[in-house]
């Protein structure tokens, strides 16, 4: 079921959530929201599920799959939600808790109590909780529950699916894994999903498109690897993975943005130096070598570079280094507003 | 959400710097206890042993004299009101409070608490000027033939707004705590209003809400100054328990009164293990 947004504005008493936020999701897609906190994220989230309404727009409308659902109530919109602190039924079993979708119907589309427990059975194998149906909600794991929560989602045969910050509660071990499944999950089965996070890794790694919200604006929309590589403003560079911002560079007066493992470190006598840096620290424990660097001018700059360089050119810590940056993005005036990806990011040498 | 092992393990054992020398510890267990039992324990003793000096006999006529079995009656009804009437405007009153956001919220919960600030002679002496006959409906109710100020229903009154709080605070902090997120799973999940409410919203606050019944009605039928302000003392008809038991206390009729103030024990020491049990589950439930 595709998803089309137009114009949602939110706002609680002076503070504003959504500002004119627009999206529209194509079937099937995993799409992120990703934002820092107070950037609106849950709210645009909760809004599409029904259980905020938008103030009043004279263009204002949600439609799913071309039906109008902008003041359809959460029950009737089918949509399956997943909080982040899981909100099951403590005083149900897990097996009451998926079946609850399927007995809260009117009697007329009610299934039977048979083909209730029959489906119940079923979602309890894909969430691979077969033999935990008897069990309550504080006798799992958090995984486990959250799980469940999204098998209770799953049992009213949502055709979208809204996910809130679905891993935040969970250890990072855990974490990765029911990443990992709700992936596969959902190349299995193929429903529109929406998930909110403020985890850059988790939104680059798991969605198949990315929607970056600050301040209740949407900042930028694209795939991970577009919007990776081309960032639309300091503040999607920033937000999006490891990034060295260098003030001054060459006179320049915006800063320049570069990712430490754009940075090529050489020996400081080596032809075609950019800059030269001194060693603080080394962190090898890992597959690539993190470098602490200090510009001459004092500025600290981060570079990775592989373990094996590192053992070659055997640095230590207050050695010089010479830097050279292959890649870098800088953008023109300091403009938070958003901007077409192509328009800005020069991913050309600085000369 | 869960119980996490080491929180309890070293509740249990006091690191050694919290730990304090013997003779310290002994004495301050045993002036604990000599108060207690000095304040406490010793007069509720004393309202047994001489609700039982003259004899079972006479403990029973006391409790089966017509007055008394009346007062009883009364008692019972009143309680049997105010505590259903408070159940249900302590839910609205702890879902407003903790599912929406209005102006003036901060002065319903301030409301909320009044009864607990009021003396409750004011409560009962601001029933006596809104309804008694010169009050501000007096001469309209007259009219009307409806008592109320030394009547059933002035004490009913009286005793559903001394006993307001009980139910409405023990839920609010439960139902602040819980949050509103399993409500609206029930929502998304296409429950009806009712559906959640009876499924999700009850079964999470039951036991805190028992905890508030328990307490409320301990008050309900223990409550006296409002109750004497309105009531008018009109024995068999306007009398409850704690009133009885002072009437009877002021006639020096000391075996009866102190039969009847036997009975109020009682339900005393029953709260008491309702409260107990109940706080324990309401521990857990929060977990």
């Amino acid at each position: 079921m595709s998803i089309v947004a137009n114009h949602l504005c939110k706002t609680y008493g002076r503070f504003t959530a959504l500002d004119d936020v627009s999206v529209s999701f194509e079937t099937g897609k995993l799409v992120a929201l990703l934002g820092p906190s107070g950037s609106g994220k849950t709210t645009l989230l909760r809004i599409l599920a029904g259980l905020e309404i938008p103030d009043r727009h004279p263009r204002l409308e949600i439609k799913f799959h071309d039906k109008d659902v902008t003041y359809t109530k959460p029950g009737e919109r089918g949509v399956g939600m997943v909080f982040q602190h899981y909100a099951l039924f403590r005083h149900m079993s897990v097996a009451e808790n998926i079946a609850f979708g399927l007995r809260a119907r009117p009697r007329a589309t009610r299934p039977s109590s048979a083909e209730i427990k029959q489906r119940v059975e079923k979602l309890l194998g894909l969430i691979q909780l077969e033999t935990l149906g008897h069990r309550f909600p504080h006798q799992l794991s958090g995984g486990q529950r959250q799980r469940v929560a999204l098998a209770r989602a799953l049992a009213i045969e949502p055709q979208v699916l809204l996910l809130d910050e679905p891993f935040g509660a969970l250890d990072a071990r855990v974490r990765k894994d029911l990443r990992r499944w709700l992936r596969s999950f959902h190349e299995e089965m193929g429903i529109t999903t929406v998930f909110v996070t403020h985890d850059q890794e988790e939104a680059l790694e798991l969605a198949d498109e990315i929607v970056i919200l600050s301040d209740g604006r949407i900042q930028q929309i694209g795939g991970p690897q577009d919007i990776y590589d081309a960032p639309s403003s300091p503040f999607i560079c920033e937000f999006l993975g490891n990034v060295n911002k260098i003030e001054n560079w060459k006179g320049a007066k915006a800063p320049i943005y570069v990712r430490p493992h754009e940075i090529e470190v050489t020996f400081a006598t080596e032809e075609g130096v950019e800059t030269t840096a001194f060693v603080r620290h080394i962190f090898a424990a890992g597959p690539a070598a993190r470098l602490q660097l200090r510009l001459a001018d004092g500025q600290p700059i981060d570079a990775e570079i592989p373990r094996a360089q590192l053992d070659e050119m055997a640095l230590g810590e207050g050695d010089e280094v010479g830097l050279r940056f292959p890649a870098t993005r800088h953008f023109g005036a300091i403009s938070p507003s958003p901007s077409p990806p192509s328009a800005t990011p020069a991913d050309a040498p600085l000369e | 959400m869960a119980a996490t092992g080491p929180s309890t393990s070293s509740r249990l054992e006091p690191r050694p710097a919290q730990r304090e020398p013997w003779w310290l510890r002994w004495l301050l267990i045993v002036a604990a206890v000599a108060t207690l039992s000095l304040l406490v324990l010793m007069p509720l003793i004393t309202v047994f042993a001489e609700a039982l000096r003259r004899g079972w006999e006479v403990y029973l006529a006391a409790l089966t004299q017509p007055d008394a079995l009346a007062a009883l009656k009364l008692t019972l009804i009143v309680a049997a009101i105010a505590v259903p009437v408070n159940v249900i405007v302590g839910l609205a009153a702890a879902w407003c409070v903790t599912r929406f956001e209005f102006p003036g919220k901060s002065l319903l919960v301030t409301l909320i608490d009044l009864p607990f600030a009021v003396s409750p002679v004011v409560a009962g002496l601001v029933y006596v000027l809104v309804f008694g006959a010169r009050g501000w409906f007096g001469p309209w109710l007259i009219e009307h033939d409806i008592r109320i100020i030394f009547a059933p229903a002035g004490i009913i009154l009286a005793t559903i707004f001394i006993t307001f709080p009980f139910v409405a605070r023990e839920l609010i902090p439960i139902m602040q705590q819980q949050g509103s997120d399993a409500e609206l799973a029930a929502l998304t999940l296409g429950a009806s209003g009712w559906r959640m409410f009876f499924k999700v919203t009850l079964p999470n606050v039951k036991w805190g809400l028992f905890y508030g019944v328990v307490l409320c009605n301990a008050r309900a039928m223990g409550e006296f100054g409002a109750v004497s302000v309105v009531s008018g003392h009109l024995r068999g008809l306007t009398n409850t328990l704690p009133l009885h038991v002072e009437i009877l206390y002021n006639e020096y009729q000391f075996a009866a009164s102190f039969a009847v103030a036997s009975l109020l024990a009682l339900l005393a020491l029953v709260t008491l293990v309702a409260k107990t049990v109940l706080e324990a589950r309401v521990d857990s439930q929060d977990q």
